[in-house]
């Protein structure tokens, strides 16, 4: 995917700091003023004390249909699941890449699925965050479509949810299916 | 001598995937982040035989840079797209740039350690 922001991309730049700074400053002091104009006050604490969960959160956006998918999921099982593929110590870093990739894919089997309904999204990149204390649920509008999946993984649970607002006006024509190289895990040799 | 492999993905995960499965087969890895780190790496590394390369990543997307390769003769190393697209239109644009095959993530180690083999001459 063609990145929006090219500049500038070196972390000791002076702008970079700024900008990782400015961010540290939205999520520690914008969101209580921001509740604080809607009557609600907001003090910084700490995260509760649940059990730690990396999500994932993946934007999809096209002509016809937008939203999201996310996954959440806990270090340790995906490090459990590194380990299956060959990657025994696995610092946090790559255990967040780990559910990033597995949120891209997940959207890539969507996609392959939509395809075949006519609707074609572009993905943007996935966002990471390491979460206490989640549950996935959306109050949505007429429009919008919900979906969330809870799955027990060896005692550790996975969830999964995607989200989506459909324009009105769009009509589904199914496509013939266009070959069976679709399928995840296959090969096509040209 | 070992032949060498150029994977470019900006997953760490798919990176250590791919060597995981090359390595015990008797293939170098080179790793790149992205098509552009790609382009670098291929410069640096005249030996490389087969790239894995990606589609969706910053900076230089894949067919970009199977683009260049091919527009600007940058290398003689076959081409197999991984990754999780499945479009006919990304497989067509790839193929016109020379690429010899397309897979899907996730994918088997058997199978691709299968690939290399059949195409890194």
């Amino acid at each position: 995917m063609k990145a929006v922001l090219t500049s500038p991309r070196r972390p000791s730049e002076p702008r970079w700091s700024r900008l990782r700074d400015s961010l540290s400053e939205v999520a520690r002091d914008c969101g209580p003023k921001l509740l604080e104009a809607y009557s609600i006050r907001a003090i910084p604490t700490c995260a509760p004390d649940n059990p730690a969960e990396l999500v994932a959160v993946l934007r999809f956006r096209g002509p016809h249909f937008r939203g999201s998918v996310g996954i959440a999921a806990s270090p340790a099982l995906l490090r459990r699941s590194l380990k299956n593929v060959g990657i025994p110590e696995a610092e946090l870093a790559l255990v967040q890449d780990c559910l990033a990739e597995l949120s891209n894919q997940l959207l890539g089997r969507m996609k392959n699925l939509w395809r075949d309904l006519g609707v074609g999204v572009e993905v943007q990149a996935a966002a990471t965050v390491l979460h206490r204390g989640l549950t996935a649920s959306m109050a949505g509008t007429p429009d919008a479509v919900f979906a969330v999946a809870h799955l027990d993984c060896s005692g550790e649970t996975v969830t999964l949810w995607v989200d989506g607002i459909l324009d009105p006006q769009f009509v589904a024509e199914p496509r013939e299916c266009v070959g069976p190289f679709q399928v995840e895990g296959s090969v096509l040799f040209f | 001598m070992n032949k060498s492999v150029l994977v470019v993905d900006d997953s760490i995960m798919v990176r250590h995937q791919v060597r995981a499965a090359l390595d015990p087969a008797g293939f170098d890895v080179i790793e790149a982040v992205d098509g552009a780190d790609g382009l670098a790496k291929l410069a640096a590394n005249s030996d490389i035989c087969l790239i894995l390369c990606d589609v969706n990543m910053p900076v230089m997307d894949g067919i970009e840079m199977i683009t260049v390769v091919q527009n600007e003769r940058r290398s003689a190393a076959a081409v197999v797209m991984l990754t999780t697209e499945g479009s006919p239109e990304l497989i067509r644009q790839a193929r016109q740039c020379g690429a010899k095959g397309w897979i899907v993530k996730p994918f088997n180690p058997a199978m691709l350690v299968g690939v290399v083999r059949k195409l890194a001459a």
